[in-house]
């Protein structure tokens, strides 16, 4: 297994950060892509995010009520390491993935 | 499938259906300084709604989002939301529908229920608030909102000046089944208690939640669906 960690996604329109509501899971659950993950608050709306790949959470970044910056480590899921990229060449702490899926406003 | 619906005085309102054809509707109307994006699909309820196999219809209120955002005060008032939402649904179709409103799209929706009960099959009614906040002093946070990055701050304003004139919503039983959700910590809609007694409704409160972000509650997504799925 490998370790795959997730930034606070680019949440749009300028906004540089997002309190934590609710995580609404714990390490050791098993996610499968999209499923609801956690609730944040910025200072124009609250949002789910759900989850951006299929994998079990290993650490949570922030705790509910925090703030965190947009880009800052967020979450690390467990992943089988063919996931993860090529085994031996890709080191554990690789750059995180952008690729957070997110429905944001199109405008 | 996105559409584009015109209201009786001719603005366009940029609207989307998706789910089984022939399934039963609901339709979900947005807060003040929201949009359908932002307040359903970002806040993730076309998820949460997905075990009940319904139609969903969400659509931008005029003066937000994707719709026309007219920046005339009398572009704005309560009879010309609640046409703009029969005008949602004749355009797909649907003849009667469930409803689903937070804060204002909630007040226009029971407004519509008294009007036309034959329309709204139940109320799903978020962050109600009995009187109405953009008569009067304006609470900032929805000022705020209304000034957010991306959203026509002119048109809001006069949104506000528009439907601040109307006077605050009938707090009567409409017809329809009615299902009150409200954030223990909201302070735009206070008293849920008073209102739901009024207006007969089911109460769910959400412990610690705002007027801002109950929004996303599970426990305000889980109190629709199995309210819904219990009527006849």
């Amino acid at each position: 297994m490998a370790d795959k960690t997730f930034p606070l996604p680019d949440l749009g329109e300028g906004l540089i950060d997002a309190t934590i509501i609710e995580w609404l899971v714990k390490p050791g659950d098993r996610l499968e892509r999209n499923d609801p993950m956690v609730e944040v608050e910025t200072t124009k709306s609250a949002l789910e995010i759900p989850s951006p790949l299929s994998g079990i959470v290993k650490t949570l970044h922030a705790a509910d009520g925090e703030t965190i910056e947009v880009g800052k480590p967020f979450v690390t899921f467990e992943v089988p390491d063919e996931e993860a990229g090529i085994v031996g060449t890709v080191p554990k702490e690789s750059e995180p993935v952008r690729r957070v899926r997110l429905s944001l406003p199109e405008d | 499938m996105r559409d584009t619906v015109t209201t009786v005085d001719g603005l366009s309102l940029a609207a989307e259906i998706s789910g089984p054809d022939a399934a039963p509707a609901i339709l979900a109307v947005h807060g003040f300084a929201s949009t359908a994006q932002d307040n359903w699909v970002a806040a993730g309820w076309p998820r949460a709604l997905e075990p009940l196999g319904y139609r969903l219809i969400t659509f931008d209120l005029r003066g937000h989002g994707a719709s026309e955002t007219p920046h005339d005060p009398a572009r704005y008032t309560g009879e010309l939301l609640r046409a703009d939402a029969l005008a949602v649904l004749d355009h797909f179709g649907v003849e009667r529908s469930h409803w689903l409103g937070y804060s204002l799209g909630a007040r226009v929706g029971l407004d519509l229920a008294h009007e036309h009960p034959e329309r709204i099959a139940s109320l799903s009614l978020g962050g109600l608030p009995s009187h109405n906040p953009l008569s009067g002093t304006v609470p900032d946070s929805l000022l705020a909102a209304a000034a957010a990055p991306g959203r026509d701050a002119v048109a809001l304003a006069a949104f506000i000046e528009g439907f601040g004139a109307e006077p605050s919503t009938t707090a009567e039983a409409a017809e329809a089944p009615t299902l009150l959700v409200t954030g223990d910590s909201d302070t735009v809609a206070h008293d849920p208690e008073k209102l739901a007694a009024a207006l007969g409704a089911e109460l769910v409160l959400l412990p610690g939640r705002t007027h801002a972000n109950a929004i996303t509650a599970r426990g305000f997504k889980e109190a629709v669906v199995e309210f819904i799925s219990r009527l006849p």
